[in-house]
């Protein structure tokens, strides 16, 4: 019964997705609203996983060493209750959003079959069928991204299908050799012991430094990037926010699950590649950060912050220590929430007054005063405000890094986060000032909030990320649970 | 069973299509039947061969006590064997389907059942003199399938690959006079004829005369310009012949040189053992390089060709047991998968004229059952988990990295960018068919009668790839334990 919920959680979604756009609909809404339902059985089956689930099961045995396998350990639970909330707030929201867009046909198949594959990822017991899942969430999630069907939609996904899948096939490279050197290639936690075989440890550390920048590519680290600027704005606002949010960690997972669970992170700390990589992450988050200020596109700016906020993410990783991961994966919890708050709301704005352009924001929060104060609340949470969740993942990040052990990165790091936050405050804030404080034209603008079920989702989660910030205490002992 | 069957899986497709041709049977569809007879009956004999293997070896003919021709059938035999006896009458099925109106059918389709004859013939040799005779017929039987269309360039065409592919025998045939001269015999022992070991210099030159020579039908660089230009021919020459027994033949021949005539044990580590990897590891990049830039569908392919049988011969190369075992399990894959994007190609060029990668926009509306099965064997190809083609890719990587060799590390890069670039040239052409809209003057006919054999074989490769991807581990055991090694 246990073996048959755990592929219930990729098998629904993936059978709606194929399902869903055959079926007679008697409209659009009422199609939204059975994909909703579908992704809420969904989370209720992925939730009793958590709970009670620690089976493994085998679908498919390539070789002795090798098969397709799926286990729910203290990660998977934690990840996948958060990615399937979250995609049930995208669906809600998606009800009202998506219902006068043309090719919504393709945002909908794509949408609920992405969540199968994601939960395969998450799921994944070895680093085969985690390859193989990262695989599928590419091919599965790159139809929402053409949504638009327009030239612009049309190139961006070409970059994002490219990009992504080149950066598998580095990671795969990397993984031919992980495989071989590791005793087993079964996810446990600090891996299970690694022979060199023979193998030069520089060059080793190449392939894994290949296999990190490859993965990292679907999480926006640089330099192959380039695709998340063009595929996530262009993509329609929900498709964008499950992106960011959920998509994009899909790179940062698969990183945890090769340093953690199968190197071990001893193996690289301390060696030069760990610098490359810390570095790299460093300039990430600079980068990201500096190029979201200067975007005038809202989404687009929103899309560099991903890509920065992720990279703290991965700096965390890149740690090679408990405090690292703890910190990194309260950083995937925590922007998860705020950057799915941020994109939904930018949605709600292009929907309501149809411009893009963050410089026609003025007055929006008289327009949309729950909608702007929810993203207010979550801008504070990504700066780092206490009493947020974004403030709890840069104070352990921050603590990690200067715990850390690694040279001149152990006060970089923080100092790097601290330029960022302002930064951050710089590209996010503006938006609330000019919303709230009109001045003179205070009579220029009337109350136009966005339709319910978009703006529910969008307070749940709002709410989620000051309740988080306030009793983190469970959660962290939960994952200190398994990572220390 | 008695050794003797061996000449009928030979002699049968060779001497009894020649029957119905010289009947001069007007009914197109009955003759049609009994062509499709001839090759069913071989492939179910050839099956019979295959459960029931004759234990002793056949001696022909001795033209002196070392130079026999002779015919056995051992596992390496048994892989190609059993490859070709499942996918012919698959051709032939198509072949009626796609050139129903064709004149001289009946002289095309007798020399393609004659060319299964042939390759048995080289599936079951015994020595390399054996070999090496029915590898010289199939030059000669396939030079007038390229040539069928008869226009200039199909004629240049046929030409090239004559003159080439008889200059590359010569050449393979200098190193099997070698092997003849100093071991008396040119036997297939796996582990390579024992006398060899002494030579090491000479056996080295000899093994790279073999491989350049058989090099050419295997389409090595700078052997391989035959074919993209052969890509004038027929689709069904192009997909059997090319994707299937030509190129494959070439591999094979490559295999029974290292593995079963001068053996690893005098080759690795030497400078030869260097050259060979050098030139597989660039020939797979090099391929998949020129496939992305190729406007034109079935030249892509070929390029794609080119690239995958170098998978092939380089897994071979790392002269590892691994190795060999990982060449096979591609040898197969890639066959299916590539039958497959082959058979695809042929039908948009059937119902829409395309020629070239760019008429294909749109398409995917019309053809989406072909589709989407060219977007599975593509996906094969490229590799992803739950597909043969990651099984094949995986090994092949696991036997470079056991060999040690600073080459073979250089050709794990080379796989992982062939993947990168074979990704980029078919999933567009996918992107092409479903997401571009469609030329002005594009014309999709009605289906014909026998659209139900084009979309049978192709939906057949598309399931195949699945299966061997996904339950893999007997497929992948058979191999092994066909090819001497132990359960991977």
């Amino acid at each position: 019964m246990k073996i048959v919920l755990i592929l219930l959680a990729m098998l629904i979604p993936l059978i709606a997705g194929i399902v869903l756009p055959i079926v007679k609909f008697k409209n659009i809404k009422s199609k939204y609203i059975a994909s909703a339902i579908t992704i809420f059985i969904t989370f209720i089956i992925v939730v009793v996983n958590a709970f009670i689930n620690r089976e493994i099961v085998t679908i498919a045995k390539f070789s002795s060493t090798l098969s397709i396998s799926f286990k729910i350990d203290e990660l998977a639970a934690l990840f996948t209750i958060l990615f399937n909330l979250i995609y049930l707030c995208v669906a809600i929201y998606s009800i009202e959003y998506m219902k006068n867009e043309k090719y919504e046909r393709i945002f909908n198949t794509s949408f609920v079959l992405s969540l199968g594959a994601l939960n395969a990822v998450c799921y994944s017991a070895n680093i085969v069928t985690l390859y193989m899942s990262f695989e599928f969430v590419t091919l599965l999630s790159m139809p929402m991204v053409l949504t638009n069907m327009n030239k612009d939609a049309i190139s961006a996904t070409l970059k994002y299908l490219f990009y992504s899948i080149s950066g598998a096939l580095l990671g795969l490279l990397g993984i031919f050799f992980i495989s071989y050197i590791a005793n087993s290639s079964d996810f446990v936690y600090g891996g299970s012991g690694l022979d060199l075989k023979g193998l030069d440890v520089n060059f080793v550390y190449t392939m894994i430094l290949i296999a990190i920048f490859g993965f990292g590519a679907k999480s926006g680290l640089f330099p192959l990037h380039g695709w998340l600027p063009s595929a996530h704005p262009i993509a329609p606002a929900p498709a964008s926010a499950l992106m960011s949010s959920v998509i994009a960690k899909m790179g940062v997972i698969v990183i945890i699950r090769i340093v953690y669970y199968i190197l071990g992170p001893e193996f690289i700390f301390g060696s030069w590649m760990q610098y490359v990589w810390l570095s790299v992450a460093v300039i990430t988050i600079l980068m990201g950060s500096y190029m979201a200020r200067i975007q005038e596109d809202f989404k687009k700016r929103l899309a560099y912050s991903t890509i920065s906020q992720i990279s703290y993410a991965i700096f965390g990783v890149a740690l090679c220590s408990s405090l690292g991961l703890e910190g990194a994966i309260i950083q995937i919890i925590s922007h998860a929430l705020i950057k799915t708050v941020l994109f939904l709301y930018a949605g709600e704005v292009i929907f309501v007054n149809k411009t893009h352009s963050v410089k026609e924001l003025k007055g929006i929060g008289k327009q949309m005063p729950i909608s702007t104060w929810c993203y207010t609340l979550a801008s504070l949470g990504l700066i780092g405000i206490p009493f947020t969740t974004g403030f709890i993942s840069k104070w352990y990040l921050s603590i990690a890094s200067l715990k850390g052990l690694i040279a001149v990165f152990d006060y970089l790091g923080p100092i790097i986060m601290l330029i960022s936050a302002i930064l951050t405050a710089a590209y996010l804030l503006p938006i609330t000032i000019k919303g709230f404080f009109v001045g003179k034209d205070r009579g220029l603008y009337t109350y136009n909030e966005a339709s319910k079920l978009m703006y529910i989702p969008i307070v749940f989660l709002s709410v989620l990320i000051i309740v988080f910030g306030i009793f983190i205490n469970p959660i962290l002992n939960y994952i200190e649970g398994f990572v220390l | 069973m008695v050794n003797v069957t061996f000449l009928i899986s030979i002699l049968f497709p060779l001497f009894a299509p020649l029957a119905v041709y010289f009947a001069r049977i007007k009914n197109n569809t009955y003759r049609k039947i009994l062509y499709f007879s001839i090759v069913l009956i071989t492939s179910l004999f050839n099956l019979v061969l295959l459960l029931y293997t004759p234990k002793d070896t056949l001696v022909v003919f001795n033209i002196l006590t070392s130079m026999q021709i002779s015919f056995a059938l051992d596992g390496l035999g048994k892989i190609f064997f059993a490859l070709v006896s499942f996918l012919w009458p698959f051709a032939m099925i198509y072949l009626f389907a796609y050139m129903e109106d064709v004149e001289r059918l009946n002289s095309y389709t007798l020399l393609y059942v004659m060319t299964y004859g042939v390759v048995c013939g080289i599936c079951l040799s015994s020595n390399m003199l054996t070999m090496f005779i029915f590898y010289e017929l199939l030059t000669l039987i396939t030079v007038p399938l390229i040539s069928f269309n008869n226009t200039v360039e199909s004629r240049k065409a046929g030409r090239i690959y004559l003159y080439i592919s008889l200059a590359g025998s010569a050449l393979a045939f200098m190193g099997l006079c070698y092997v003849l001269i100093n071991a008396g015999n040119c036997e297939f022992v796996k582990g390579g004829i024992v006398q060899m070991q002494e030579h090491k210099i000479g056996s080295q030159l000899a093994f790279l005369a073999m491989f350049f020579g058989f090099g050419v039908k295997a389409a090595i660089f700078p052997l391989h310009f035959w074919l993209p230009q052969a890509g004038v021919a027929p689709t069904p020459t192009t997909a059997l012949l090319h994707a299937v027994a030509v190129v494959k033949s070439g591999a094979f021949a490559i295999i029974r040189s290292i593995y079963y005539m001068i053996g690893t044990q005098v080759l690795v580590s030497t400078a030869s053992h260097y050259i060979v990897l050098a030139f597989s590891a660039f020939t797979i990049i090099f391929g998949s390089f020129m496939a992305m830039k190729e406007a034109h569908f079935k030249r892509r392919l070929a390029y794609s060709t080119i690239s995958n049988i170098s998978y092939i011969v380089f897994a071979a190369c790392t002269m590892t047991q691994l190795g060999l075992e990982a060449a096979m399990i591609h040898f197969v894959v890639h066959s299916i998968s590539k039958i497959g994007l082959f058979y695809c190609c042929g039908m948009a060029m059937h119902k829409a004229d395309v020629e070239y990668v760019e008429d294909c926009n749109g398409l995917g509306k019309y053809m989406k059952v072909a589709f989407i099965c060219f977007t599975l064997c593509s996906l094969s190809l490229i590799g992803v988990p739950l597909f043969g083609g990651f099984i094949s890719k995986w090994y092949i990587a696991q036997s470079a990295i056991e060999s040690k060799n600073v080459v073979a590390y250089i050709g794990l890069i080379a796989l992982i960018l062939s993947a990168i670039f074979t990704s980029v040239y078919t999933l567009r052409i996918s992107f092409r068919a479903f997401v571009l809209p469609q030329k002005p003057d594009l014309v999709v006919k009605e289906n014909s009668k026998y659209e139900w054999m084009f979309m049978l074989v192709i939906i057949v490769m598309a399931i195949l790839s699945i299966v061997l991807g996904v339950f893999s581990s007997p497929f992948i055991n058979k191999i092994a334990s066909l090819l001497g090694g132990n359960a991977l």
